[in-house]
Protein backbone atom coordinates (compact mmCIF):
# COMPACT_ATOMS: atom_id res chain seq x y z
CA UNK A 1 0.00 0.00 0.00
CA UNK A 2 1.27 3.43 -0.89
CA UNK A 3 1.05 6.31 1.58
CA UNK A 4 -2.12 8.13 2.43
CA UNK A 5 -3.27 10.75 -0.08
CA UNK A 6 -2.94 14.30 1.29
CA UNK A 7 -6.09 15.69 -0.29
CA UNK A 8 -9.47 14.61 -1.60
CA UNK A 9 -12.54 16.35 -2.97
CA UNK A 10 -14.88 14.26 -0.84
CA UNK A 11 -14.07 12.10 2.18
CA UNK A 12 -16.59 9.42 3.13
CA UNK A 13 -16.47 8.21 6.74
CA UNK A 14 -17.73 4.64 7.03
CA UNK A 15 -17.24 1.60 4.79
CA UNK A 16 -20.67 0.05 5.13
CA UNK A 17 -23.24 -0.30 2.40
CA UNK A 18 -24.08 3.41 2.51
CA UNK A 19 -20.49 4.65 2.45
CA UNK A 20 -19.49 2.34 -0.40
CA UNK A 21 -22.64 3.10 -2.43
CA UNK A 22 -21.95 6.79 -1.93
CA UNK A 23 -18.29 6.49 -3.00
CA UNK A 24 -19.35 4.67 -6.16
CA UNK A 25 -22.08 7.14 -7.08
CA UNK A 26 -19.89 10.17 -6.36
CA UNK A 27 -17.28 8.79 -8.78
CA UNK A 28 -19.90 7.87 -11.36
CA UNK A 29 -21.69 11.22 -11.29
CA UNK A 30 -18.68 13.41 -10.52
CA UNK A 31 -16.50 12.02 -13.30
CA UNK A 32 -12.84 11.01 -13.26
CA UNK A 33 -11.74 14.42 -11.93
CA UNK A 34 -13.46 13.91 -8.59
CA UNK A 35 -11.16 12.51 -5.91
CA UNK A 36 -13.09 10.39 -3.43
CA UNK A 37 -11.55 8.79 -0.33
CA UNK A 38 -13.34 6.43 2.04
CA UNK A 39 -12.28 5.36 5.53
CA UNK A 40 -13.52 2.38 7.51
CA UNK A 41 -12.28 1.49 10.96
CA UNK A 42 -12.60 -2.30 10.43
CA UNK A 43 -13.21 -4.39 7.31
CA UNK A 44 -15.75 -3.24 4.72
CA UNK A 45 -19.26 -4.01 6.00
CA UNK A 46 -17.74 -4.60 9.44
CA UNK A 47 -20.25 -2.39 11.26
CA UNK A 48 -24.04 -2.43 11.27
CA UNK A 49 -24.18 -3.35 7.56
CA UNK A 50 -22.66 -6.80 7.92
CA UNK A 51 -24.62 -7.54 11.07
CA UNK A 52 -28.02 -6.79 9.56
CA UNK A 53 -30.55 -9.26 8.18
CA UNK A 54 -30.42 -7.19 4.99
CA UNK A 55 -34.10 -7.15 4.15
CA UNK A 56 -35.31 -4.85 1.38
CA UNK A 57 -38.92 -3.78 1.40
CA UNK A 58 -41.45 -1.35 -0.01
CA UNK A 59 -43.73 -1.75 2.96
CA UNK A 60 -43.18 1.41 4.93
CA UNK A 61 -45.69 3.77 6.45
CA UNK A 62 -44.28 7.14 5.41
CA UNK A 63 -44.37 8.76 2.00
CA UNK A 64 -40.63 9.37 1.82
CA UNK A 65 -39.62 5.82 2.74
CA UNK A 66 -42.05 4.38 0.19
CA UNK A 67 -40.76 6.67 -2.56
CA UNK A 68 -37.16 5.78 -1.76
CA UNK A 69 -38.05 2.07 -1.52
CA UNK A 70 -39.29 2.10 -5.11
CA UNK A 71 -35.84 3.28 -6.17
CA UNK A 72 -34.03 0.88 -3.85
CA UNK A 73 -35.68 -2.12 -5.47
CA UNK A 74 -35.47 -0.74 -9.00
CA UNK A 75 -31.74 -0.14 -8.60
CA UNK A 76 -31.12 -3.48 -6.87
CA UNK A 77 -32.81 -5.39 -9.65
CA UNK A 78 -30.12 -4.25 -12.08
CA UNK A 79 -27.26 -3.77 -9.66
CA UNK A 80 -25.13 -6.83 -10.43
CA UNK A 81 -24.99 -5.69 -14.06
CA UNK A 82 -24.57 -2.01 -13.27
CA UNK A 83 -21.63 -2.70 -10.97
CA UNK A 84 -20.28 -5.56 -13.13
CA UNK A 85 -19.92 -7.70 -10.00
CA UNK A 86 -18.70 -11.26 -10.65
CA UNK A 87 -20.33 -12.88 -7.60
CA UNK A 88 -23.91 -13.38 -6.54
CA UNK A 89 -25.50 -10.53 -4.56
CA UNK A 90 -28.01 -13.14 -3.33
CA UNK A 91 -30.81 -10.75 -4.14
CA UNK A 92 -33.91 -12.89 -3.46
CA UNK A 93 -37.27 -11.38 -4.29
CA UNK A 94 -39.59 -13.64 -2.29
CA UNK A 95 -41.56 -10.81 -0.77
CA UNK A 96 -41.91 -9.49 2.76
CA UNK A 97 -44.65 -10.78 5.00
CA UNK A 98 -45.69 -8.56 7.91
CA UNK A 99 -47.83 -10.43 10.44
CA UNK A 100 -50.42 -8.67 12.61
CA UNK A 101 -51.86 -10.20 15.75
CA UNK A 102 -53.94 -7.27 16.99
CA UNK A 103 -56.69 -5.28 15.24
CA UNK A 104 -54.62 -2.14 15.79
CA UNK A 105 -51.65 -3.57 13.87
CA UNK A 106 -53.89 -4.71 11.05
CA UNK A 107 -55.49 -1.26 10.83
CA UNK A 108 -52.03 0.30 10.64
CA UNK A 109 -51.04 -2.18 7.91
CA UNK A 110 -54.17 -1.20 5.95
CA UNK A 111 -53.25 2.48 6.15
CA UNK A 112 -49.68 1.66 5.08
CA UNK A 113 -50.88 -0.47 2.15
CA UNK A 114 -53.21 2.32 0.98
CA UNK A 115 -50.25 4.72 0.96
CA UNK A 116 -48.00 2.16 -0.78
CA UNK A 117 -50.58 1.42 -3.47
CA UNK A 118 -51.09 5.15 -4.11
CA UNK A 119 -47.38 5.22 -5.01
CA UNK A 120 -47.62 2.22 -7.36
CA UNK A 121 -46.34 -0.39 -4.89
CA UNK A 122 -48.13 -3.76 -5.36
CA UNK A 123 -48.65 -4.58 -1.67
CA UNK A 124 -51.81 -6.27 -0.37
CA UNK A 125 -53.54 -7.22 2.87
CA UNK A 126 -53.82 -11.00 3.28
CA UNK A 127 -56.24 -13.08 5.34
CA UNK A 128 -54.68 -15.84 7.48
CA UNK A 129 -55.66 -18.34 4.75
CA UNK A 130 -53.89 -16.31 2.06
CA UNK A 131 -50.92 -15.91 4.40
CA UNK A 132 -50.65 -19.69 4.64
CA UNK A 133 -50.33 -19.85 0.85
CA UNK A 134 -47.37 -17.47 0.89
CA UNK A 135 -45.61 -19.28 3.75
CA UNK A 136 -47.07 -22.76 4.28
CA UNK A 137 -44.63 -23.71 7.02
CA UNK A 138 -45.62 -20.80 9.24
CA UNK A 139 -47.68 -21.32 12.37
CA UNK A 140 -50.53 -18.81 12.14
CA UNK A 141 -51.73 -19.15 15.68
CA UNK A 142 -52.98 -15.75 16.79
CA UNK A 143 -52.34 -14.14 13.39
CA UNK A 144 -55.23 -11.90 12.30
CA UNK A 145 -53.83 -11.00 8.92
CA UNK A 146 -50.77 -9.85 7.08
CA UNK A 147 -49.40 -7.28 4.72
CA UNK A 148 -47.45 -8.65 1.74
CA UNK A 149 -45.50 -7.24 -1.17
CA UNK A 150 -44.13 -9.80 -3.64
CA UNK A 151 -41.45 -7.44 -4.92
CA UNK A 152 -39.74 -7.07 -1.55
CA UNK A 153 -36.81 -9.31 -0.77
CA UNK A 154 -33.41 -9.61 0.83
CA UNK A 155 -29.77 -9.48 -0.15
CA UNK A 156 -26.32 -10.52 1.10
CA UNK A 157 -24.97 -7.44 2.89
CA UNK A 158 -21.30 -8.33 2.40
CA UNK A 159 -21.58 -8.86 -1.34
CA UNK A 160 -23.73 -5.76 -1.70
CA UNK A 161 -21.05 -3.67 0.01
CA UNK A 162 -18.19 -5.31 -1.87
CA UNK A 163 -19.98 -4.83 -5.18
CA UNK A 164 -20.18 -1.09 -4.59
CA UNK A 165 -16.64 -1.00 -3.19
CA UNK A 166 -15.14 -2.78 -6.21
CA UNK A 167 -16.97 -0.52 -8.63
CA UNK A 168 -15.91 2.56 -6.67
CA UNK A 169 -12.26 1.46 -6.76
CA UNK A 170 -12.52 0.81 -10.49
CA UNK A 171 -13.70 4.42 -10.94
CA UNK A 172 -10.76 5.73 -8.94
CA UNK A 173 -12.06 5.98 -5.37
CA UNK A 174 -9.48 5.28 -2.66
CA UNK A 175 -10.85 2.97 0.00
CA UNK A 176 -9.03 2.57 3.32
CA UNK A 177 -10.30 -0.28 5.48
CA UNK A 178 -8.80 -0.61 8.96
CA UNK A 179 -8.18 3.12 9.08
CA UNK A 180 -10.34 4.94 11.57
CA UNK A 181 -11.34 8.58 11.23
CA UNK A 182 -10.51 10.09 14.62
CA UNK A 183 -11.99 13.51 14.03
CA UNK A 184 -13.45 15.83 11.45
CA UNK A 185 -11.37 18.96 11.00
CA UNK A 186 -13.32 22.23 11.05
CA UNK A 187 -12.01 25.77 10.77
CA UNK A 188 -14.12 28.92 10.70
CA UNK A 189 -17.35 26.97 10.34
CA UNK A 190 -16.04 25.05 7.32
CA UNK A 191 -14.88 21.46 6.94
CA UNK A 192 -11.16 21.17 6.22
CA UNK A 193 -10.75 17.40 6.17
CA UNK A 194 -10.32 14.49 8.54
CA UNK A 195 -7.68 13.21 10.89
CA UNK A 196 -7.27 9.45 10.54
CA UNK A 197 -5.19 6.82 12.23
CA UNK A 198 -2.79 7.06 9.29
CA UNK A 199 -2.61 10.85 8.96
CA UNK A 200 -4.57 13.88 7.87
CA UNK A 201 -6.47 14.27 4.59
CA UNK A 202 -7.56 17.73 3.50
CA UNK A 203 -11.01 17.87 1.91
CA UNK A 204 -13.72 20.52 1.48
CA UNK A 205 -16.51 17.94 1.82
CA UNK A 206 -16.84 15.19 4.44
CA UNK A 207 -19.80 12.81 4.57
CA UNK A 208 -20.31 10.88 7.78
CA UNK A 209 -22.01 7.53 7.16
CA UNK A 210 -20.80 5.77 10.28
CA UNK A 211 -23.97 5.04 12.24
CA UNK A 212 -23.99 5.84 15.94
CA UNK A 213 -20.24 6.45 15.95
CA UNK A 214 -20.82 9.04 13.24
CA UNK A 215 -23.02 11.04 15.60
CA UNK A 216 -20.08 11.20 18.02
CA UNK A 217 -17.82 12.59 15.28
CA UNK A 218 -20.44 15.20 14.43
CA UNK A 219 -20.98 16.14 18.07
CA UNK A 220 -17.27 16.88 18.47
CA UNK A 221 -17.58 19.63 15.86
CA UNK A 222 -20.74 21.06 17.39
CA UNK A 223 -23.34 19.22 15.30
CA UNK A 224 -25.77 17.52 17.66
CA UNK A 225 -27.67 14.54 16.23
CA UNK A 226 -30.26 13.19 18.69
CA UNK A 227 -29.70 9.46 18.38
CA UNK A 228 -28.59 6.58 20.54
CA UNK A 229 -27.00 3.20 19.87
CA UNK A 230 -28.85 0.04 20.76
CA UNK A 231 -27.64 -3.53 20.44
CA UNK A 232 -29.68 -5.92 18.30
CA UNK A 233 -28.90 -9.61 17.93
CA UNK A 234 -29.35 -12.25 15.25
CA UNK A 235 -28.72 -15.98 15.09
CA UNK A 236 -28.06 -18.15 12.08
CA UNK A 237 -28.83 -21.84 11.63
CA UNK A 238 -27.25 -24.61 9.64
CA UNK A 239 -28.51 -24.77 6.03
CA UNK A 240 -31.69 -26.68 5.27
CA UNK A 241 -33.58 -27.23 2.02
CA UNK A 242 -35.33 -24.16 0.71
CA UNK A 243 -38.80 -23.86 2.24
CA UNK A 244 -39.36 -20.16 3.02
CA UNK A 245 -39.71 -17.51 0.32
CA UNK A 246 -40.61 -14.29 2.13
CA UNK A 247 -38.80 -12.45 4.85
CA UNK A 248 -41.25 -12.50 7.78
CA UNK A 249 -41.73 -9.68 10.32
CA UNK A 250 -43.99 -10.40 13.28
CA UNK A 251 -45.22 -7.13 14.70
CA UNK A 252 -46.66 -8.80 17.77
CA UNK A 253 -43.48 -10.17 19.33
CA UNK A 254 -40.86 -8.43 17.20
CA UNK A 255 -39.47 -11.61 15.60
CA UNK A 256 -38.14 -11.47 12.05
CA UNK A 257 -36.57 -14.18 9.95
CA UNK A 258 -35.46 -15.08 6.45
CA UNK A 259 -33.97 -18.06 4.67
CA UNK A 260 -30.87 -17.21 2.68
CA UNK A 261 -30.19 -18.72 -0.75
CA UNK A 262 -27.50 -20.74 1.02
CA UNK A 263 -30.26 -22.42 3.05
CA UNK A 264 -29.49 -21.06 6.50
CA UNK A 265 -32.09 -19.11 8.45
CA UNK A 266 -31.41 -15.76 10.07
CA UNK A 267 -33.55 -14.98 13.11
CA UNK A 268 -33.66 -11.65 14.93
CA UNK A 269 -35.92 -10.09 17.52
CA UNK A 270 -36.77 -6.52 18.44
CA UNK A 271 -36.26 -6.67 22.19
CA UNK A 272 -37.39 -3.56 24.09
CA UNK A 273 -35.06 -4.54 26.93
CA UNK A 274 -31.95 -4.59 24.74
CA UNK A 275 -28.88 -2.83 25.96
CA UNK A 276 -28.22 0.76 24.90
CA UNK A 277 -24.71 1.85 24.03
CA UNK A 278 -21.87 0.42 22.00
CA UNK A 279 -21.56 -3.08 23.47
CA UNK A 280 -21.83 -5.83 20.86
CA UNK A 281 -21.53 -8.91 23.06
CA UNK A 282 -23.78 -11.88 22.40
CA UNK A 283 -26.17 -12.90 25.16
CA UNK A 284 -27.75 -16.14 26.30
CA UNK A 285 -30.95 -14.17 26.95
CA UNK A 286 -31.26 -13.45 23.22
CA UNK A 287 -30.45 -17.01 22.15
CA UNK A 288 -33.10 -18.41 24.43
CA UNK A 289 -35.74 -15.85 23.49
CA UNK A 290 -35.08 -16.15 19.77
CA UNK A 291 -35.12 -19.96 19.88
CA UNK A 292 -38.41 -19.95 21.77
CA UNK A 293 -40.04 -17.47 19.38
CA UNK A 294 -38.80 -19.01 16.13
CA UNK A 295 -39.90 -22.49 17.16
CA UNK A 296 -43.34 -21.03 17.84
CA UNK A 297 -43.51 -19.40 14.37
CA UNK A 298 -41.75 -22.19 12.46
CA UNK A 299 -42.21 -25.38 14.52
CA UNK A 300 -40.08 -27.39 12.10
CA UNK A 301 -37.01 -25.44 13.16
CA UNK A 302 -36.94 -27.25 16.51
CA UNK A 303 -34.85 -29.89 14.74
CA UNK A 304 -32.41 -27.45 13.15
CA UNK A 305 -29.20 -26.33 14.78
CA UNK A 306 -28.07 -22.81 15.50
CA UNK A 307 -24.42 -22.33 14.52
CA UNK A 308 -23.73 -18.74 15.48
CA UNK A 309 -25.20 -15.63 17.02
CA UNK A 310 -23.93 -12.08 16.75
CA UNK A 311 -24.85 -8.49 17.54
CA UNK A 312 -24.86 -5.14 15.78
CA UNK A 313 -25.95 -1.60 16.52
CA UNK A 314 -29.04 0.33 15.54
CA UNK A 315 -28.64 4.13 15.51
CA UNK A 316 -32.06 5.27 16.67
CA UNK A 317 -33.51 8.77 16.26
CA UNK A 318 -36.64 10.21 17.93
CA UNK A 319 -38.82 9.46 14.87
CA UNK A 320 -36.95 6.30 13.76
CA UNK A 321 -35.96 8.10 10.58
CA UNK A 322 -32.60 8.89 9.05
CA UNK A 323 -30.67 12.12 8.99
CA UNK A 324 -29.56 12.79 5.42
CA UNK A 325 -28.23 16.10 4.18
CA UNK A 326 -26.02 19.07 5.02
CA UNK A 327 -25.31 20.45 8.50
CA UNK A 328 -24.63 23.93 9.89
CA UNK A 329 -20.91 23.19 9.36
CA UNK A 330 -20.28 24.00 5.71
CA UNK A 331 -19.11 20.93 3.80
CA UNK A 332 -20.15 18.46 6.51
CA UNK A 333 -22.90 16.07 5.40
CA UNK A 334 -24.63 13.29 7.31
CA UNK A 335 -26.11 9.93 6.29
CA UNK A 336 -26.95 8.13 9.53
CA UNK A 337 -29.65 7.55 12.14
CA UNK A 338 -31.39 4.89 10.05
CA UNK A 339 -32.83 3.29 13.18
CA UNK A 340 -32.46 -0.30 12.02
CA UNK A 341 -33.79 -0.21 8.46
CA UNK A 342 -30.87 1.52 6.78
CA UNK A 343 -29.00 -1.00 4.68
CA UNK A 344 -31.79 -1.35 2.11
CA UNK A 345 -31.70 2.41 1.42
CA UNK A 346 -28.12 2.45 0.20
CA UNK A 347 -29.03 2.16 -3.51
CA UNK A 348 -31.27 5.24 -3.55
CA UNK A 349 -29.44 7.33 -0.97
CA UNK A 350 -26.08 6.63 -2.63
CA UNK A 351 -27.42 8.27 -5.78
CA UNK A 352 -29.41 11.04 -4.08
CA UNK A 353 -26.72 12.19 -1.67
CA UNK A 354 -24.18 12.25 -4.52
CA UNK A 355 -26.58 14.36 -6.55
CA UNK A 356 -27.08 16.80 -3.67
CA UNK A 357 -23.34 17.10 -2.98
CA UNK A 358 -22.62 17.67 -6.68
CA UNK A 359 -25.42 20.24 -7.03
CA UNK A 360 -27.61 18.02 -9.22
CA UNK A 361 -31.37 17.48 -8.96
CA UNK A 362 -32.06 14.50 -6.67
CA UNK A 363 -34.15 11.49 -7.67
CA UNK A 364 -36.33 12.04 -4.60
CA UNK A 365 -36.65 15.04 -2.29
CA UNK A 366 -35.13 13.90 1.00
CA UNK A 367 -35.59 17.19 2.83
CA UNK A 368 -37.91 15.48 5.38
CA UNK A 369 -34.68 13.81 6.62
CA UNK A 370 -33.03 17.17 7.37
CA UNK A 371 -31.26 17.53 10.69
CA UNK A 372 -33.14 20.72 11.57
CA UNK A 373 -36.42 18.83 11.95
CA UNK A 374 -35.50 17.92 15.50
CA UNK A 375 -35.40 21.60 16.39
CA UNK A 376 -38.50 22.64 14.47
CA UNK A 377 -40.50 19.61 15.58
CA UNK A 378 -41.28 18.47 12.03
CA UNK A 379 -40.77 14.79 12.76
CA UNK A 380 -41.80 12.09 10.27
CA UNK A 381 -42.44 9.06 12.51
CA UNK A 382 -42.10 5.73 10.69
CA UNK A 383 -44.75 3.35 12.07
CA UNK A 384 -43.60 0.28 10.14
CA UNK A 385 -40.45 -0.76 11.92
CA UNK A 386 -39.45 -3.15 14.66
CA UNK B 1 -0.87 -31.71 4.37
CA UNK B 2 1.38 -33.57 1.97
CA UNK B 3 -1.60 -33.86 -0.36
CA UNK B 4 -1.28 -30.15 -1.11
CA UNK B 5 1.76 -30.86 -3.22
CA UNK B 6 -0.07 -33.19 -5.56
CA UNK B 7 -3.60 -31.83 -5.64
CA UNK B 8 -4.53 -28.76 -7.64
CA UNK B 9 -5.85 -25.65 -5.88
CA UNK B 10 -9.28 -26.39 -7.27
CA UNK B 11 -9.34 -29.83 -5.69
CA UNK B 12 -7.99 -28.77 -2.33
CA UNK B 13 -10.85 -28.11 0.08
CA UNK B 14 -9.85 -25.57 2.72
CA UNK B 15 -13.27 -25.15 4.38
CA UNK B 16 -14.94 -28.55 4.60
CA UNK B 17 -18.25 -27.26 5.93
CA UNK B 18 -18.84 -24.88 3.02
CA UNK B 19 -16.80 -26.59 0.28
CA UNK B 20 -14.44 -23.68 -0.26
CA UNK B 21 -11.31 -24.54 -2.22
CA UNK B 22 -7.79 -23.19 -2.05
CA UNK B 23 -8.39 -21.68 -5.49
CA UNK B 24 -11.40 -19.77 -4.11
CA UNK B 25 -9.31 -18.42 -1.25
CA UNK B 26 -6.43 -17.40 -3.50
CA UNK B 27 -8.76 -15.73 -5.98
CA UNK B 28 -10.39 -13.41 -3.44
CA UNK B 29 -7.00 -12.56 -1.93
CA UNK B 30 -5.83 -11.58 -5.41
CA UNK B 31 -8.98 -9.47 -5.78
CA UNK B 32 -8.21 -7.45 -2.67
CA UNK B 33 -9.51 -9.42 0.32
CA UNK B 34 -6.86 -8.42 2.83
CA UNK B 35 -8.05 -10.09 6.04
CA UNK B 36 -9.55 -13.37 7.20
CA UNK B 37 -12.78 -11.43 7.83
CA UNK B 38 -12.93 -10.38 4.18
CA UNK B 39 -12.22 -13.90 2.95
CA UNK B 40 -14.87 -15.37 5.22
CA UNK B 41 -17.55 -13.00 4.02
CA UNK B 42 -16.75 -13.32 0.35
CA UNK B 43 -16.39 -17.11 0.23
CA UNK B 44 -18.28 -18.39 3.31
CA UNK B 45 -15.08 -20.13 4.50
CA UNK B 46 -15.51 -20.46 8.27
CA UNK B 47 -19.25 -19.75 8.28
CA UNK B 48 -20.32 -23.39 8.45
CA UNK B 49 -21.08 -25.85 11.20
CA UNK B 50 -17.57 -25.92 12.67
CA UNK B 51 -17.27 -22.10 12.53
CA UNK B 52 -13.74 -22.14 11.21
CA UNK B 53 -12.16 -24.63 13.57
CA UNK B 54 -10.66 -26.48 10.66
CA UNK B 55 -9.98 -23.79 8.10
CA UNK B 56 -9.10 -20.74 10.17
CA UNK B 57 -5.45 -21.54 10.46
CA UNK B 58 -5.12 -22.64 6.83
CA UNK B 59 -6.61 -19.34 5.69
CA UNK B 60 -4.30 -17.34 7.92
CA UNK B 61 -1.37 -19.27 6.42
CA UNK B 62 -2.49 -18.32 2.93
CA UNK B 63 -2.91 -14.68 3.93
CA UNK B 64 0.48 -14.60 5.60
CA UNK B 65 2.10 -16.03 2.47
CA UNK B 66 0.26 -13.62 0.18
CA UNK B 67 0.83 -10.46 2.20
CA UNK B 68 4.19 -11.19 3.80
CA UNK B 69 2.66 -10.44 7.22
CA UNK B 70 3.61 -12.79 10.07
CA UNK B 71 0.65 -14.97 10.98
CA UNK B 72 0.53 -13.75 14.58
CA UNK B 73 -0.03 -10.20 13.36
CA UNK B 74 -3.09 -11.06 11.29
CA UNK B 75 -6.59 -10.23 12.54
CA UNK B 76 -8.64 -13.30 13.45
CA UNK B 77 -12.43 -13.22 12.98
CA UNK B 78 -14.51 -12.91 16.15
CA UNK B 79 -15.44 -16.05 18.04
CA UNK B 80 -19.15 -16.13 18.84
CA UNK B 81 -21.45 -18.51 20.70
CA UNK B 82 -22.63 -21.19 20.67
CA UNK B 83 -19.37 -23.09 20.88
CA UNK B 84 -20.97 -26.03 19.13
CA UNK B 85 -24.15 -26.23 17.05
CA UNK B 86 -27.24 -26.78 19.20
CA UNK B 87 -30.78 -27.68 18.19
CA UNK B 88 -33.13 -24.71 18.46
CA UNK B 89 -35.70 -27.01 20.04
CA UNK B 90 -33.31 -27.80 22.86
CA UNK B 91 -32.65 -24.16 23.59
CA UNK B 92 -36.33 -23.35 23.37
CA UNK B 93 -36.94 -26.01 25.97
CA UNK B 94 -39.30 -27.87 23.66
CA UNK B 95 -40.18 -31.31 24.91
CA UNK B 96 -40.29 -34.54 22.98
CA UNK B 97 -39.13 -35.30 19.49
CA UNK B 98 -36.40 -32.84 18.70
CA UNK B 99 -34.87 -32.46 22.11
CA UNK B 100 -32.67 -35.52 22.05
CA UNK B 101 -29.54 -33.62 22.91
CA UNK B 102 -27.35 -30.86 21.72
CA UNK B 103 -25.88 -31.38 18.31
CA UNK B 104 -27.92 -34.48 17.61
CA UNK B 105 -28.18 -34.67 13.86
CA UNK B 106 -31.16 -36.99 13.67
CA UNK B 107 -34.29 -35.45 12.32
CA UNK B 108 -37.30 -37.50 13.22
CA UNK B 109 -40.65 -37.73 11.55
CA UNK B 110 -42.17 -35.62 8.83
CA UNK B 111 -40.78 -32.16 9.39
CA UNK B 112 -40.60 -30.24 6.13
CA UNK B 113 -37.09 -29.06 6.88
CA UNK B 114 -34.31 -31.59 7.01
CA UNK B 115 -30.81 -30.80 8.02
CA UNK B 116 -28.80 -31.57 4.90
CA UNK B 117 -25.44 -31.46 6.52
CA UNK B 118 -24.88 -35.17 7.06
CA UNK B 119 -23.56 -34.40 10.48
CA UNK B 120 -20.51 -32.62 9.14
CA UNK B 121 -18.65 -30.79 11.80
CA UNK B 122 -19.95 -32.99 14.56
CA UNK B 123 -17.44 -33.35 17.32
CA UNK B 124 -14.63 -32.08 15.21
CA UNK B 125 -12.05 -30.17 17.09
CA UNK B 126 -9.33 -30.30 14.48
CA UNK B 127 -6.82 -27.53 14.51
CA UNK B 128 -5.87 -27.67 10.86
Amino acid sequence: MSGLERTADVVVVGGGAHGCALAYNLCRLGGPGLKVSLFERAYLAGGATGRSAAGVRHQFGTDINCRLAVWNVRLLEGLKEELDYPYDLEWSQGGYLLLADTPGQLAQFSRNVALQRSLGIPSVILTPEQTAEVAPSLSLEGVLGASFCPRDGHVNPFHLTWAYARAARRLGARLHPYCEVQSVLVEGGRVRGVRTAAGTVQAPVVVVAAGAHGADLAREVGVEVPLYAERHQILVTEPVEHFLDPLVLCFGDGTYFKQTPHGSLLVGIGDPMEQKGYGQESTWRFLEAAARLIVRHLPALAGVRVVRQWAGLYDITPDSQAVVGPTPVEGLWLDLGWSGHGLQFCPSIGVILSQLILGLTPLVDVSPFRLARFETGELVPEPACI
Amino acid sequence: MSARKTMSDRETIVCRCEDVTLADIRRVIAEGAGTADDIKRLTRAGMGLCQGRTCRHLILQELAAATGTPIEKLTVPTFRPPTRPVLLGVIAGASGTAAAGSGGGESSGSRPVQADTEGKGEGEGGRG
